[in-house]
């Protein structure tokens, strides 16, 4: 037996399918777009500078290499009760002096060891001064490099230049990212926010690491600045940036940034 | 770590459009003067550290049991313990392990640290002089090549271990802000046959100390936030009654035995009041007590049993246990009795409650598929945890007085023993087990130990 209602039911049911096919039909195309186009790291987020004031701001370190061996300051002194021992518990400030490795000294006494270490050190200098393998950044040596206070480069070039320096943005965005770690149990319950700046030169070293912007956390506050350190140098500035450095600003934020 | 993996999974096709559109719309990137990147969310892993053998300079004595490496291993052996670190194998280190030799300068190559994955290193050194050591002890930064903190000690050689204990508490507290946990204690009830005594020990698993020896079974141990009584329940003379000994010179006074139980509670901040179970009245219920002329005040009124009072670290609510909806459940209410509302309504047992003191937490035990597991809530009812999931249970907890550590009572078939893990639920270790079964355990605020 056959309703009318039912037989209308089908075609409209038929006509609603096909409607679906055709917007599953586009939501794949538009998923597959995103995929091939989408890089395998997260992208740096470029944003204008901040709008609140800088204030350059040290904090007070003491190198090894920079002391001198001046005398110890006596901290505190803890007194037991009568009968039994003292201890004494006193502050260094100073170290004796540190001096300046002697690859010399240590050949005579461990040779082929010393080698072999050397070669490490070297393997690992090497390393990092190399591209982060994943992230791109061909054509760099057919690019003229655009210097940014001279004259304008052509609108090609430009594009060019844009392009790798998003590349370079992003490979120093994952490697600093990559080594940001800190232990569970630091971090305050609250989002807190600290800023760095730093110049990268040509060669990728780091110069003028420093606080834009403080959290307020000195423990947080320590963990980015050790993790730009930590992270540098970084690989050569792409050849088609025509500046003798680059001036970045690098936000740490304690929970996802949104 | 799931919620940020569900997150970032839900996060890739926007961030796929999103680097579409960059690369539509084609930013000029020396339009917009300096760039920032913004860096996110970081991994939580220990700091690597690295503690080679420390050395040893001249004297004319040496005490056999401190050899170079059994110094560096108990500094290794405290940082390991507090969660925070991971010290990494001596076998990877690739400076020369020997002594280096009399009179020469400390040598220091920060890049050797920096290639086997070391962020700070300790070295150390020590002399002999007939019993007396002297020992110098010095953290450096291996990312920046620079000393962070140095400490020299001297005493009893027989004090080697607390030297390394204070130092180490020295590093906890530069790379972290709180390194007091190295003088706390923690107090337990330990009960063989039908009696019990009240112990403590340190948070190292060392110094174990009998703080009351009972004739009878004694429950519930506290320590005041200054750390100078332990209140605890008695049935020495036959009925529960509350006693406070005084740490400083161990006088010990009875403050409540009214008829019925005189159960132990929490004591307030400033270690003036003490919270007190009372069944005096006809059924258990929570009395605030001032600690000076023993004046008590009735803060539950209510016809179901009240129990457990533990106070928030501002001293303004208190949690409690009740049965009045029908099973233990803990509630809070401000500190004068009023406001009353219920805070856990997860699983239909819920008791021993203790507040976290940065006053946002509360943990406490819930029995969950037959088993006493530890979970954690806020102290606004949101975001709960479990923190422990063993088939034997776990009970007790109490907080260290820094809120990074709960000491526990775990059963692993046979007996209680007491375990310490993170707040986070990691890193758990076993604190103390020894004859009998422990229960109670109770976080001593730091202690001066000399």
């Amino acid at each position: 037996m056959i309703y009318p209602g039912e037989g209308t039911g089908y075609y409209e049911g038929s006509g609603r399918l096909n409607g679906m096919i055709i917007l599953s039909l586009l939501a794949h195309i538009l998923i597959l777009f995103a995929l091939i186009f989408s890089p395998s790291q997260s992208p740096p987020k470029w944003t204008f500078g901040p709008v609140y004031s800088v204030q350059l701001v040290s904090l007070p370190v003491s190198s090894p290499e920079k002391n001198d061996g001046a005398a110890s300051l006596r901290e505190i002194t803890d007194s037991a009760p009568s009968g039994r021992y003292i201890m004494k518990k006193e502050s260094i400030d100073t170290l004796p002096s540190a001096p300046i490795f002697s690859i010399e000294a240590k050949k005579k006494s461990v040779g082929g060891m010393e080698k072999a270490l050397d070669a490490v050190r070297k393997n690992v200098q090497s390393a990092a001064n190399q591209p982060v393998p994943g992230v791109a950044l061909k054509g760099m040596e057919q690019i003229t490099p655009p210097a940014l206070g001279g004259a304008l480069p052509s609108a090609k070039q430009s594009a060019e230049v844009n392009a790798q320096m998003r590349a370079y943005y992003a490979l120093i965005w994952s490697r600093i990212r990559g080594l940001w770690t800190l232990p569970q149990g630091i971090l305050p319950p609250e989002s807190i926010e600290v800023v760095i700046h730093a110049q990268i030169l040509k060669d990728g070293a780091v110069a003028g690491v420093d606080f834009e912007k403080r959290s307020g956390n000195r423990y947080f506050d320590a963990s980015a600045l050790r993790t730009v350190k930590k992270a540098s140098p970084f690989p050569p500035l792409p050849e088609g940036f025509g500046d003798s450095y680059l001036e970045i600003g690098i936000r740490f934020h304690s929970s996802e940034f949104r | 770590m799931k919620n940020c993996h569900v997150r970032g999974t839900m996060r890739i096709f926007p961030r796929s459009v999103l680097f579409l559109l960059l690369f539509v719309f084609r930013c000029d990137y020396d339009a917009w003067g300096r760039v920032y990147l913004d860096i996110d969310s970081p991994t939580f892993k220990p700091f690597l550290i690295a503690v080679p053998d420390f050395q040893a300079s001249s004297g004319n004595g040496e005490q056999k049991d401190n050899s170079p490496a059994s110094m560096s291993s108990s500094l290794s052996d405290y940082l390991m313990m507090t969660g925070f670190f991971n010290v990494i194998n001596r076998n990877a280190y690739l400076e020369d392990p020997k002594p280096q030799p009399e009179g020469a300068n400390e040598t220091i190559r920060f890049a050797d640290w920096m290639v086997i994955g070391a962020e700070y290193l300790v070295k150390g050194n020590f002399q002999y002089r007939g019993k007396e050591l002297t020992l110098e002890c010095r953290l450096y930064d291996v990312i920046r090549s620079e000393l962070v903190v140095g400490k020299k000690y001297a005493g009893n050689a027989l004090e080697m271990k607390t030297m390394i204990r204070k130092f180490a508490g020295e590093v906890l507290f530069t790379l972290t802000g709180n390194g007091g946990i190295f003088t706390t204690r923690i107090a337990f009830v330990r009960k063989e046959g039908k009696t019990s005594d009240i112990f403590s020990i340190g948070f190292d698993g060392s110094g174990l100390l009998k703080e009351k020896e009972g004739k009878a079974i004694l429950m519930s141990p506290r320590w005041s936030p200054d750390g100078r009584y332990l209140s605890y329940t008695s049935f020495e003379e036959g009925n529960p009654d509350f006693y406070v000994k005084d740490m400083g010179n161990s006088k010990v006074t009875k403050m409540a035995s009214f008829q019925g139980i005189n159960l132990s509670g929490g004591w307030s901040p400033k270690s003036d009041k003490v919270l007190l179970t009372l069944s005096k009245d006809g059924n258990e219920e929570i009395y605030v007590m001032d600690f000076a002329n023993k004046l008590h005040q009735r803060l539950t009124n209510n016809f179901a049993i009240d129990v457990s009072p533990t106070w928030s670290p501002d001293g303004s609510k208190i949690a409690f246990v009740s049965n009045r909806s029908g099973s233990p459940q803990i509630y809070i209410m401000d500190a004068d009795g009023n406001n009353v509302r219920r805070l856990t309504y997860d699983e239909n047992y819920n008791t021993s409650p203790s507040w976290s003191p940065h006053g946002d937490r509360i943990v406490y035990e819930s029995r969950t598929a037959g088993n006493f597991q530890i979970f954690t809530i806020g102290w606004d009812g949101s975001n709960l945890k479990q923190l422990t999931f063993e088939k034997g249970g776990s009970q007790s907890p109490s907080w260290s007085p820094d809120g990074r550590y709960i000491a526990f009572i775990k059963n692993n078939g046979i007996k209680n023993k007491i375990y310490v893990m993170n707040a986070t639920g990691s890193n758990v270790r076993l604190l103390y087990e020894g004859s009998g079964d422990c229960s109670f355990t109770s976080w001593s605020p730091p202690i001066k130990l000399d």
